[in-house]
């Protein structure tokens, strides 16, 4: 006998379409529409499928043809690894989940009537390729980079070299760095907390550092960060810094840009800075301005939430978007069945590829304990564990466990990293950089690579 | 037609039914914490298949191995170290239950 799982596959999705009524299918069809395949995205779309029994519709849409990892990509601005390493796609999800891959860009998203809680907009260009409806949207965008002034003209966006986002700027710092005078000075610089992949601008630096030390010794390079202090693994890098890289590397922390003199295509540039530091009251005041010049100018400018964030109004005055924890899903007015995961959501967990696939599963869970009328589970946990590279054969490791949990002094929940048997909080960072951590670091960006898209 | 003794039957068992499913998906959302290193369902990761290990052997190597030890020295440690006891439960209990490859 034919059981509806074969009637389905046999008849295939659009035959359906034409038998059964709009109403009836709304009713008993669940359809989620996942916009942007990235870390967060290609998991959410992978385990909608894979915990429903392939029984939950999911339509993963992307505005590329692939995704280019942004862990790993440090070793390629170095040049010690090939880009391909960081190039993934979706064919695994279509091939092993059923996964419908669209490839365009999701313009609106609207309550969709009779037809669907959310009408998903997707366009190429200024042309409408298609309109999905379904009962849970989720949005996984990544971040955007905001505008640098320009230095001549601040009402002018001054261009900008970040690496920030793993493509064509990774190879670009790639070759900027290559072809840097060997007295050159490569200057980075880093925004205010949070960021996406906090450790990422640090370890930069030290695989920059050991690069030019290796290759161009008379060159060294300069670390401007608005925050503070160093924001992650702190003992790591400050050791990197102090002993690793002492002769040509500069750490200068509260350097906040205030704009930048630079050409597109070009390597070098300038960047103007205010000194900060803070006061007694915890208060940002600025105690001057500095000039920095570079042949190579890397500027990793603040980020917000992506576009489709922005634009449906998702995002508070952070830049981020505000979520349930349990699910991810938004909690602003008239947006619920709406779900932000990944760097574009704003939570405590840290805006990182391991993460964000962990939050994708528990947005996941929870969207198919809504199909089956229960509430998401109240205590999920996310961990965040990652290598960092120090230098071409070293790398540590920062991880954490993070449980979410109601703040007994302001009644808020969210989560948060504690050592369960000494009750500390934060994360654990490694007591040294070791070779051994160098090569489990290719096994671990192996593992959560294949974990997420296949 | 339905009895007043069926009715109560029908409820228990739907109550047990959802009960035992939220319990199976407690322990799967924890344990899935595990995937990202070990693989989607701790299979064909590369730090060693979790699926179909002994219940007891698992929490005696989160227990012994990694949880009583300094969390510094290993990436795993602060991992053991950061789920409660009865979390780790559900988590050895979830992996033990799936087949051994």
């Amino acid at each position: 006998m034919m059981n509806r799982r074969h009637f389905l596959d046999t008849l295939g999705v659009g035959s359906l379409v034409a038998l059964a009524p709009m109403a009836v299918r709304a009713a008993t069809l669940k359809r989620v529409v996942v916009v942007g395949g990235g870390m967060a995205g290609a998991t959410a779309a992978k385990y909608l499928r894979l915990w429903s029994n392939k029984t939950v519709d999911v339509t993963l849409v992307d505005t590329s043809t692939k995704y280019v990892s942004n862990i790993m990509s440090n070793l390629v601005v170095t040049g010690q690894y090939a880009p391909t390493i960081l190039d993934y796609g979706w064919s695994n999800l279509v091939k092993n989940h059923g996964v419908k891959l669209l490839n365009g860009t999701v313009t609106q998203v609207e309550p969709g009537g009779s037809l669907g809680a959310w009408k998903v907009t997707v366009s190429k260009g200024s042309t409408i390729i298609t309109v999905l409806y379904c009962e849970r949207v989720v949005l996984a965008p990544g971040v955007k980079f905001d505008a640098v002034p320009s230095t001549a003209n601040p009402a002018v966006a001054a261009p900008i070299l970040h690496a920030w986002e793993a493509g064509t700027q990774t190879t670009q710092l790639r070759d900027f760095l290559a072809a840097m005078p060997p007295t050159g000075t490569f200057v980075l610089t880093i925004p205010k907390a949070p960021y996406r992949c906090p450790p990422g601008p640090y370890e930069r630096a030290c695989v920059v550092a050991d690069y030019l030390k290796r290759n161009k010794p008379g060159a060294h390079i300069v670390v401007l960060d608005a925050n503070q202090d160093i924001t992650a693994e702190k003992e790591n890098f400050s050791h990197a810094f102090s002993v690793m890289y002492g002769s040509n590397l500069s750490y200068r922390p509260g350097r906040l840009v205030k704009s930048v003199t630079s050409v597109a295509g070009q390597p070098g540039g300038m960047v103007v800075v205010d000194i900060v530091v803070k006061d007694a009251f915890g208060q940002d005041v600025v105690m001057g301005k500095e000039t920095y010049e570079a042949e190579v100018l890397n500027v990793i400018p603040p980020h917000r939430a992506g576009a489709i964030v922005q634009n449906l109004e998702l995002a508070d005055a952070t830049g981020f978007a505000p979520v349930d924890g349990r699910s991810f899903e938004s909690t602003v007015a008239g947006k619920s069945g709406i779900h932000v995961i990944g760097d574009a959501s704003k939570t405590s967990l840290p805006k990182a590829g391991h993460v964000g696939n962990q939050g994708a599963k528990i947005c996941a869970d929870a969207i198919l304990r809504a199909f089956s009328a229960q509430v998401p589970y109240a205590s999920p946990t996310a961990n965040s564990a990652c290598f960092s590279p120090l230098s071409n054969t070293l790398a540590s490791w920062l991880t954490a466990v993070y449980q979410y949990q109601q703040d007994p002094a302001s009644g808020a929940w969210k989560y948060v990293a504690i050592d369960q048997v000494s009750g500390s909080t934060g994360a654990t960072e490694a007591r040294a950089p070791s070779t051994d951590s160098f090569s489990k670091m290719g096994t671990w960006y192996r593992s959560l690579m294949t974990e997420t898209f296949s | 037609m339905r009895t007043w003794l069926g009715w109560v039957v029908l409820a228990g068992s739907l109550w047990s039914q959802s009960a035992a499913a939220q319990v199976v998906n407690d322990g799967r959302l924890l344990a899935s914490g595990c995937f990202q290193c070990h693989g989607t369902s701790g299979l064909k990761g590369g730090f060693g298949t979790l699926a179909g290990v002994g219940k007891e052997d698992m929490l005696n190597k989160l227990n012994n191995d990694m949880r009583a030890k300094d969390a510094r020295s290993s990436i795993m440690n602060p991992h053991a170290r950061g789920y409660t006891s009865y979390q780790l439960s559900l988590i050895a209990d979830y992996f033990s239950k799936l087949p051994k490859p």
